[in-house]
């Protein structure tokens, strides 16, 4: 057994010294870097290793906090370089703190979450709402320990007992009052019926596991809920219950200043809250007072502006949680139509998927019930916009919009042209059928393509002029394999028996003076033979069964196949 | 090698300390199955195990101001004060000098014996509370610890003064934030939340150290003050039920935030009404009503709009509200209520029926409206959970309860019985002799003490209006 006499070591200051030095550089690494800096992680590991070297000679470390001294340690002071407003012993100080423990196991990660709460502190404006004492206690520290002065509490009430203290009544007169209560039988009854404990089941003590499933059911949901929404269906009841108009004001200009607030935290969802609720109240509340019924009316207009819808979807884009799409259907449905360019120019630069998925959908409200907002758009100067807008004609089939969408033929983008071509087809009216047309002609290769697929598709017999003369002036001096292939087969297709002439001179190179044309031409025009399909495309096929070219063979061969008729 | 020994027996014996305090402090915040709690008795029965590896038995021995683990002496000084102080004051309350722990012992047995020191170091019994733990350690199969009293002339030193006096400090503080707060709201200004914050955040941390001096407090229902005590007290009711729940340190915070705000709609109710002796006409009744939503604009305007209090305009707009949404105000929207809503109503009723108010002068006797929410839960619209959470924390006979003794003594509820069998025997506070003769500092008396031959030595046989003898029940708590 040791002697107890010897047990206790003389204090070396050195090494809480030391680790005071590092809890300083790690605070400071907080303030400047950011958690996944170098930096950061050297500096809190250094501080770490401070702490093991100090457990390995003492327990708990306890530091009287002393203000822009520093700290003392067992009567140790242990000053510091740093600043007084960048001392670690000050900040602690003037919040009231005068002495701090540290506890082995601190260092795992009460540590750094203690410095990121100092850090914290300092940035604090003096009418915040936290100081140090409070961000301390939420930090629930197991290896931390403070002790404090409460300060700015000189003026606070003082409880005191009673003046009866003073004057208490005389005993014989307590005896009896005492008596004569007891010797009351009714009243006796009613004391024998509480204290006998009838009135109160026994369970009553214990809550049975369906009660405590109930409450902590009931616990979740209170921490699930959304406390926005909440709070805001709470002020429309009131708008609409309380009938006293300085109330109804005070109701609309908390919503009017609520939305930005809502906005700034990203809360979209509280946002389309509004936006729904104030509909519902300019429907429902009729004696709503004209000025604050515009108020609500114009609340829309404030997030249809293009610089706030900007920064809303900034913020979508970058937000971490995303609001649901019914959110924010519910948000972009309570725009204005105007707002529509906005989201469309945005909506290529949205880095985040979902956001992007989320805004193309919600976009689709707009695009239903304001169709002239897509129309407006078609107009842009704006590529993005304009791209946009395409995709809604396709997706929504805005035949209204088809007069618009004709000047897009000559736009000198090809994106755009090549959108339009997917629009048109998408609308498929004779108007919309009509502007296709013109762009078989089109400048670009893949945008003729396109549209000459696209009226394929459809089986548009009366773009055959426009991809004959096509045929005539382009393809066939063309070396494009590919393009000759698609114009060929819709030349076939949608000519039929017109195209059957044609497509036999050029497959069959008869006579002394004909050109004869390239095997690769002459396959094409077999292909198209094969789609025009008729009795006359056969027989010509049929004539050049056993040609001598392999490619004009197959192809011919090839196209017989196709033909169904016997 | 002595000198290796003898440090390796200091660190250990430090160790086991602070393991063991942890236990403790575990134990008093957390549910047994929390992981945190587990951690901590996973810790104690591990250094416990270093320690009777080493001398074959673990010894912990208060001595004055020193604890001797193994006859070396663990310095009580600034570098463990706080974790030794816990330790040694749990150990003096209960009376224990000395606890020895032999070969054998395991982490159930060290599991229960900190179990029962948490227990009993809520207790104020004038009976031996050394005693019952023991024989509660017999019954709980804790075989290879013991525990015997200090040795002669280390008295035991009782704190209660000082636990009374710190929560005297934090109810003032908290009546204190509620007058400014509503000063401020009366004068259209926005208020300092930080001093709100740290008073309810101090409310908390009595709650869970010192619950029963500042449950006493709530006997404080003077109607001069009425406003702020009553929110003070529905306060504490409030956050003292939560942790009956299980609810975390942070929800208690929040709960009990929400809770003193639960009536600052009234600050917008004129002061004529507020304090209109007799009854209210049809229109200044409806104005009172109005004090719930009043409450909502009230708090959004406390501090502006980046940091509304949400949870807390939440239980103001409901809790007057019925479980099945009668009540007021009037809801068009769905809602569900509010769990703090529905704590808050309870905590509410019970401290407005008890109180002297300007309008009701005669207060309902703590016991008497107990039962009225017992026996008319669902007409009350309480969820019956939570009125059984406050019955839990304030017994049949709520604390500052006058009752007559069978001895024909007059006593004060000063706590509830920890044990819950014996929930219709509190502990009282004696306040006359049998003669008549009323004590400024009466005896506590534990009702649920037995003679030899088993018969309870007092019994309340009634209930009584402490008016009767010019008795207010909180001179006896402040």
């Amino acid at each position: 057994v040791t002697n107890p006499q010897n047990a206790v070591a003389e204090p070396d200051a050195s090494s809480v010294a030391e680790l005071l030095q590092l809890v300083e550089k790690g605070l400071r690494a907080i303030q400047l870097y950011l958690p996944n800096n170098p930096m950061y992680s050297q500096s809190l590991d250094n501080l770490r290793k401070g702490f093991a070297k100090v457990w390995a000679e003492m327990g708990d470390v306890t530091l009287r906090v002393k203000g822009s001294s520093g700290f003392d340690w067992q009567g140790i002071e242990i000053a510091s370089s740093e600043d007084k407003n960048d001392l670690l012993a000050w900040t602690l100080y003037k919040d009231g703190i005068r002495t701090l423990t540290f506890m082995p196991g601190v260092e795992e990660d009460e540590i750094v979450r203690f410095l990121g709460v100092v850090n914290r502190v300092r940035s604090l404006a003096t009418d915040a709402e936290d100081d140090l004492l409070t961000l301390l206690w939420e930090q629930e520290f197991f290896h931390i320990q403070y002790m404090y002065v409460e300060l700015g509490t000189d003026d606070m009430p003082s409880l005191q007992s009673s003046a009866n203290f003073g004057t208490p009544p005389a005993p014989e007169s307590v005896n009896q009052t005492v008596q004569e209560e007891v010797q009351d039988e009714s009243a006796k009854e009613t004391a024998l019926a509480i204290a006998s404990m009838e009135d109160f089941d026994s369970t009553l003590y214990f809550l049975d596991d369906a009660e405590i499933r109930h409450f902590k059911e009931e616990l979740e949901r209170e921490y699930q809920q959304d406390l926005r929404s909440n709070v805001l269906a709470m002020l429309f009841d009131i708008l609409e219950l309380h009938e006293y108009d300085n109330a109804r004001g005070r109701v609309v200009e908390i919503l009017e200043h609520l939305l930005p607030h809502f906005l700034g935290a990203g809360d979209f969802t509280a946002v389309a809250v509004v936006l729904s609720e104030s509909r519902t109240v300019l429907e429902r509340l009729s004696g709503l007072e004209p000025k604050l019924r515009q108020v609500l009316e114009q609340l829309p207009d404030r997030l249809s502006q293009p610089e706030t819808l900007s920064q809303i979807l900034q913020a979508l884009d970058e937000a971490l949680v995303h609001p649901t799409e019914e959110a924010l259907g519910e948000l972009f449905k309570s725009m204005k139509p105007e707002a529509m360019d906005t989201i469309l120019a945005w909506l290529p630069r949205l880095h985040t998927d979902t956001v992007r998925d989320l805004l193309e959908r919600a976009v689709d409200p707009i695009a239903q019930y304001h169709p002239e907002a897509v129309g407006r758009a078609l107009k842009s100067e704006d590529r993005a916009v304009i791209l946009g807008a395409l995709r809604l004609v396709e997706r929504h089939n805005l035949q209204t919009l088809v007069g618009q969408l004709a000047p897009l033929v000559g736009h000198t983008d090809v994106s755009v042209r090549m959108s339009l071509v997917d629009a048109l087809a998408a609308v498929g009216t004779p108007v919309a059928m009509q502007s296709l047309r013109r762009l078989v002609a089109d400048g670009d290769r893949d945008v003729r393509i396109a549209s000459v697929k696209a009226l394929t598709e459809k089986g548009h017999r009366q773009a055959f002029e426009e991809i004959d003369a096509q045929v005539q002036e382009k393809v066939l001096k063309s070396t494009d394999l590919g393009e000759k292939r698609v114009f060929f087969e819709a030349y076939g297709l949608l000519g039929g028996d017109k195209s059957v002439e044609p497509l036999s001179t050029l497959l069959v190179n008869k006579g002394l003076l004909k050109r004869k044309w390239d095997p690769e031409t002459r396959a094409c025009a077999a292909a198209a033979l094969g789609k025009a399909g008729t009795a006359s495309a056969k027989a010509v096929l049929e004539g050049v069964r056993a040609d001598k070219d392999p490619l004009v063979r197959n192809a011919v061969l090839k196209a017989l196949r196709e033909i169904r008729i016997p | 090698m002595i000198e290796v020994s003898e440090a390796k027996l200091r660190q250990s014996g430090r160790q086991f300390l602070i393991a063991f305090y942890a236990a403790l402090r575990t134990l008093k915040l957390y549910p047994l199955e929390n992981e945190q709690t587990q951690k901590s008795l996973d810790d104690l029965a591990a250094t416990a195990a270093v320690l009777i590896d080493l001398e074959d038995e673990l010894e912990l021995r208060i001595a004055g101001e020193f604890l001797f683990v193994n006859e070396t002496r663990l310095r009580l000084d600034l570098d463990n004060y706080a974790s030794f102080s816990h330790v040694i004051n749990t150990l003096r309350h209960v009376e224990v000098g000395l606890m020895r722990a032999k070969e054998g012992v395991d982490r159930r047995q060290w599991q229960v014996f900190a179990a029962l020191l948490v227990a009993l170091s809520a207790r104020e019994s004038e009976n031996s509370l050394l005693s019952e733990l023991r024989e509660k350690m017999g019954t709980g199969g804790v075989l290879h610890i013991t525990v015997e009293p200090p040795v002669a002339g280390e008295g035991l030193q009782t704190d209660e003064a000082e636990r009374k006096e710190m929560a005297k400090r934090t109810y003032e503080r908290g009546v204190g934030v509620t007058k400014e707060l509503v000063s401020s709201a009366r004068m259209g200004r926005t208020a300092s939340m930080k001093k709100v914050k740290r008073a309810v955040q101090g409310i908390v941390d009595q709650v869970l150290n010192n619950e029963t001096s500042l449950v006493g407090l709530t006997t404080i229902r003077d109607y001069d003050d009425y406003t702020f005590t009553h929110s003070v007290n529905v306060c504490i009711f409030s956050i003292s039920m939560g942790r009956r729940l299980g609810l975390s340190k942070l929800q208690l915070y929040d709960l009990g935030l929400a809770a003193l705000l639960h009536d600052m709609g009234k600050s917008r109710v004129p002061l004529e009404i507020l304090n209109k002796a007799g009854g209210l006409t049809k229109d200044e009744w409806a104005i009172m009503q109005a004090h719930p939503w009043l409450g909502v604009l009230t708090l959004i305007d406390l501090q502006g709009y980046a940091d509304i209090p949400y949870r807390s305009i939440i239980v103001a707009y409901e809790h007057h509200m019925k479980v099945n949404l009668t009540g007021y105000p009037k809801s068009i929207r769905p809602r569900t209520l509010s769990i703090f809503s529905k704590l808050v109503s309870v905590a509410d009723v019970f401290d407005a029926a008890t109180s002297r108010r300007v309008y009701a002068t005669t207060p309902i006797q703590p016991d008497e409206i107990l039962r009225q929410m017992t026996i008319n839960t669902e007409k009350l619209g309480f969820d019956l959970v939570l009125v059984k959470a406050l019955i839990n924390l304030l017994g049949i006979y709520p604390v500052g309860t006058c009752v007559i003794l069978d001895t024909y003594e007059l006593a004060i509820v000063h706590s509830a019985n920890p044990d819950n069998e014996l929930i219709n025997r509190p502990v009282v506070r004696i306040i006359s002799s049998d003669l008549g003769a009323i004590h400024k500092e009466g005896p506590l008396v534990d009702l649920g003490e037995r003679d030899a031959d088993g018969t309870f030595k007092r019994s309340i046989i009634k209930v009584t209006d402490p008016a009767k003898y010019n008795i207010i029940p909180s001179d006896y708590f402040v």
